[in-house]
């Protein structure tokens, strides 16, 4: 898996005054150094000497921090937001890469080497060839529950995960089901209870025995945590009242996809919404195989992006 | 109509030109220089270099103009930087008592060693917009020649140290390094070196507050400003192939060291203990704010009840920095259409499941 | 400059290009514990000290620095190979294989697998890695691996002295999640055993 070393240090300074991905070798190898315990303990929230970001923390600084660390000069990076390449903060990473480390970037999930993502999974099964990276707001599960980092701490060492349990007990209690929709904590390795990350429930799932490395970065929190390639990952629930996906009546309006997750979309002020993927590159590829949602028509007409009708 | 929203490479790119324009403001204004911004905006300078962590007057003032004045923003870019710069190592620790001061002041005592010395200072100013100011091109102001202080200005804290009756602050011979939050996270309970790294540069307004909230009550506090002493302090570097202390520069600093009454406990005889201050440049307000938090949080080691905020060490060292929480704060403007799509399938699920029970409860009666 | 230094101390030279060899070092460290047991290659340093394999001089290059510790057992300690650490790392030596972050190993068998720091209880990322010199990865005797990162079971047959290592092994994982974790290395390959993996005697 090496890539033969061909460059040089020619990118050293691709930006004239900045490091080769921008961070020094220094903060690099304390990365590096916590990504190798993190991958050893799976679903340990290990801290890190986060820095400060040329971006905004909480807009993906803890992401960019471990795919800095991790990308060479040979991988293609993959960025999407929300499920989306084209959303403005997506934009906006993916171009700092390109900037700071001149790699091949892509909006195809199966081109990739690495992925970042903010609250998506992409629907592609991903390959022991990949690895997906997590922006992470919140990687405390307990958080809410118990704001002190003192006590989330102590449980997560004694695994006394009682406090979780009967938060979502009490959501059954009270609503007869579990009313995490997002976020939805799992068990790694049957031992941490983690946060997944605000990806909705539906791509839970997908964690369990994924063949990629999955590592997570919180960059204001100052956390990294990691599941490795098959690892086992549940979705905490009880017998009576199982874990389950969310679920969408209709196909997606523009390639007509089901089993995935979807968008809702407004169309007008009359009340006209449709439903449409929230991969865009699984949207994409589906329509250019010859897929057609039942909606494809009034979305090219409205000049949605992806339609028929999209400009760009 | 729906109007498609497709952020993009363009969308980025016109943005950051509107900033740019927006920035210059009407060309006919003459460009404000760098210089302008740290000669005659220095309090801003100040703030922005202590926040950013970063003592260098000229970097400040370029964050400030580069951010239009907007000082979390400009904190937020000098902290930036710092923390692509190569670190050498840690200097000696600055001795505020050898001191070049400008301005020393203590209410604990109407005079002492070395007097008191006003220096530059608003507290007297009668709060009036000065209309001179809004011409330009006056004569510059001059300001009487100070009369030499002395040279000897012995910090109000040590004379009362002297007759045992504050508390001494000595380093912990268990310690080894200090703790440096510029590459290490922080972790609970905190060090004093890690609280006093962290509001150090933590967030001027959010320190007043809780500052002040001690002083109405929320945190028991009986703070006498024993002395604030601002002016120019020597920076020594020991390099290791050297084995001594160089001086490297010079920086100038306010300090402020709380005295707060202490009814002894935990085997401690009553005496007085401190809460301490230090900023960069003339930053009055922020030491006195960051002294009266220091003292709140040293409540769990000196035995104190901790029942309000400024007490609760998580509490204030989590949210004091102001580049961690405008970030986190301003991220809510990121879409979130996916986690918001998963509360909407539920949402109305559960509405469906209400409805089906009351329509069934209705048929029922 | 390098050269003359070189020159003067004996010293052996590090990476030719170390922002991007030591990414791929470290792809290769990172990619052999995910996948325990399979072997990665890392890139090759031409004259590594005496008596290391290549893949371990470059992952201590890759991994160390003043921040962490090194302990060095007798075989791995000579001037040449501390001199090699303190030029391109600066990594401090720990006396004590207990209070170091790493622990270099050229003899797995005269080495005390008890003695390696395990981390605590609410930071048991506080924890020693060993890196771990081995004759040859493959033709030794037949282990079995299962755990995070592994599908189903792995076969590993590192070859040179690790029956220490294997009879610490159950012990360490008992303190799952406290631990150490290791790497195996010989020539330019590397294979990861982190403390999450269970080991079994593979039997025919």
């Amino acid at each position: 898996m090496t890539a033969p070393i061909t460059a040089g240090d020619a990118f050293h300074s691709i930006d004239g005054s900045y490091n080769f991905a921008y961070l020094d070798e220094q903060t690099k190898r304390m990365i590096r150094r916590t990504l190798l315990k993190a991958i050893a303990i799976p679903g340990y929230q290990a801290p890190f000497g986060g820095r400060e970001m040329p971006m905004a923390y909480g807009w993906g600084t803890g992401g960019i921090q471990v795919t800095a660390s991790i990308i060479g000069v040979d991988d293609c990076l993959k960025v999407i937001d929300q499920g989306a390449d084209d959303t403005t903060n997506a934009v906006s990473i993916r171009r700092f890469f390109k900037r700071v480390a001149g790699v091949a970037v892509t909006e195809a999930t199966a081109e990739a080497t690495i992925i970042q993502t903010r609250h998506r999974i992409p629907e592609a099964p991903l390959t022991e060839d990949q690895i997906i990276v997590y922006q992470v707001p919140q990687p405390e599960p307990l958080r809410k529950l118990e704001p002190r980092e003192a006590e989330t701490r102590k449980m997560h060492a004694y695994s006394e995960y009682g406090l979780m349990h009967v938060k979502l007990y009490e959501d059954i209690a009270r609503h007869g089901e579990i009313t995490t929709t997002y976020d939805y904590p799992v068990e790694v390795n049957a031992r941490h209870v983690m946060a997944p990350s605000p990806i909705p429930k539906f791509d839970n799932p997908k964690m369990q025995m994924m063949p990629a490395l999955q590592l997570f970065g919180a960059g204001r929190e100052k956390r990294i945590y990691a599941i490795p390639p098959y690892t086992q990952v549940r979705s905490l629930d009880f017998d009576d009242h199982p874990f389950a996906v969310q679920t969408f009546d209709t196909p997606c309006g523009l390639c007509d996809a089901t089993g995935v997750f979807l968008d809702e979309v407004i169309l007008d002020d009359k009340g006209d919404h449709m439903f449409v993927c929230s991969d865009s590159d699984h949207c994409k590829g589906r329509r250019q195989a010859g897929h057609v949602g039942p909606r494809a028509a009034a979305a090219a007409r409205l000049g949605f992006p992806g339609s028929a009708g999209d400009g760009a | 109509m729906y109007v498609a929203t497709k952020g993009g490479e363009a969308a980025i790119d016109n943005t950051h030109a509107l900033i740019a324009e927006e920035r210059r403001g009407d060309p006919a204004v003459p460009e404000l220089g760098v210089d302008q911004v740290r000669q005659q905006l220095g309090r801003a300078v100040d703030r922005v270099m202590t926040e950013g962590a970063l003592y260098d007057p000229a970097l400040a003032a370029l964050a400030i103009k580069q951010a239009q004045g907007d000082l979390v923003e400009a904190i937020f870019l000098l902290r930036a930087f710092r923390t692509t710069l190569p670190r050498f190592g840690a200097a000696e620790p600055i001795d505020t008592g050898a001191m070049t001061i400008r301005r020393r002041i203590s209410a604990t005592f109407k005079d002492l060693p070395g007097g008191q010395v006003l220096g530059p200072t608003y507290d007297y100013t009668h709060r009036l917009l000065d209309f001179a100011l809004a011409a330009t091109g006056g004569a510059a102001a001059e300001a009487p020649e100070a009369a030499p202080t002395d040279a000897s200005m012995p910090r109000v804290t040590d004379l009362l140290g002297a007759e045992g009756l504050l508390q001494p602050e000595l380093p912990n011979p268990d310690q080894g390094e200090p703790f440096d939050l510029g590459r290490e996270p922080m972790s609970f309970p905190a060090n004093r070196d890690q609280r006093l790294q962290n509001l150090f540069r933590g967030d001027e307004g959010f320190l007043l507050a809780l500052g002040y909230a001690t002083q109405r009550g929320y945190g028991r506090n009986h703070p006498f400003a024993g002395e604030i002493r601002m002016g120019l302090v020597e920076v020594e570097f020991t390099p290791e192939e050297l084995g001594f202390p160089i001086a490297i520069g010079e920086i100038e600093v306010t300090e402020c060291q709380m005295i707060n009454q202490f009814q002894g406990a935990k085997g401690l005889k009553p005496m007085f203990t401190r809460g301490y201050g230090l900023a960069f440049g003339q930053s009055e307000r922020k030491t006195m704010g960051m002294a009266l938090v220091d003292r709140a949080l040293r409540a769990g080691e000196l035995g104190e009840d901790r029942d309000h905020p400024p007490q609760d060490e998580e509490f204030v060292l989590s949210h004091s920095d102001n580049v961690e929480a405008s970030g986190f704060v301003s991220h809510l403007k990121l879409p979130h259409y996916v986690d918001f799509q998963s509360e909407l399938v539920m949402l109305r699920g559960m509405r469906a499941d209400a409805e089906r029970i009351h329509a069934r409860q209705e048929a029922a009666e | 400059m390098a050269a003359v230094i070189q020159d003067a101390a004996g010293l052996r030279a590090g990476f030719g290009a170390p922002v991007l060899e030591s990414q791929a070092c470290f792809s290769a460290l990172m990619r052999a514990l995910a996948f325990p047991g399979r072997v990665t290659q890392a890139p090759t340093l031409a004259e590594p000290p005496d008596g290391w394999p290549s893949a371990l001089a470059a992952a201590a290059l890759t991994l160390l620095d003043a921040d962490t510790p090194v302990w060095l057992d007798e075989n791995a300690r000579s001037p040449g190979a501390e001199a090699f650490l303190r030029f391109h790392t600066g990594a401090p030596f720990a006396a004590k294989a207990g209070a170091a972050r790493f622990a270099i190993l050229l003899d797995p068998r005269s080495a005390d697998f008890t003695d390696f720091d395990i981390g605590t209880d609410q930071y048991p990322d506080r924890s020693a890695t060993v890196l771990i010199a081995v004759d040859a990865l493959a033709g030794g005797p037949r282990s079995v691996l299962e755990g995070p990162g592994i599908k189903t079971s792995q076969q590993i047959a590192p070859k040179g002295g690790l029956s220490g290592l294997w009879e610490a092994w159950p012990r360490n994982r008992a303190l799952y999640p406290l631990g150490f974790d290791a790497f195996l290395f010989a020539g330019d390959g590397v294979i990861g055993l982190p403390r999450s993996v269970k080991r079994t005697d593979q039997r025919d």
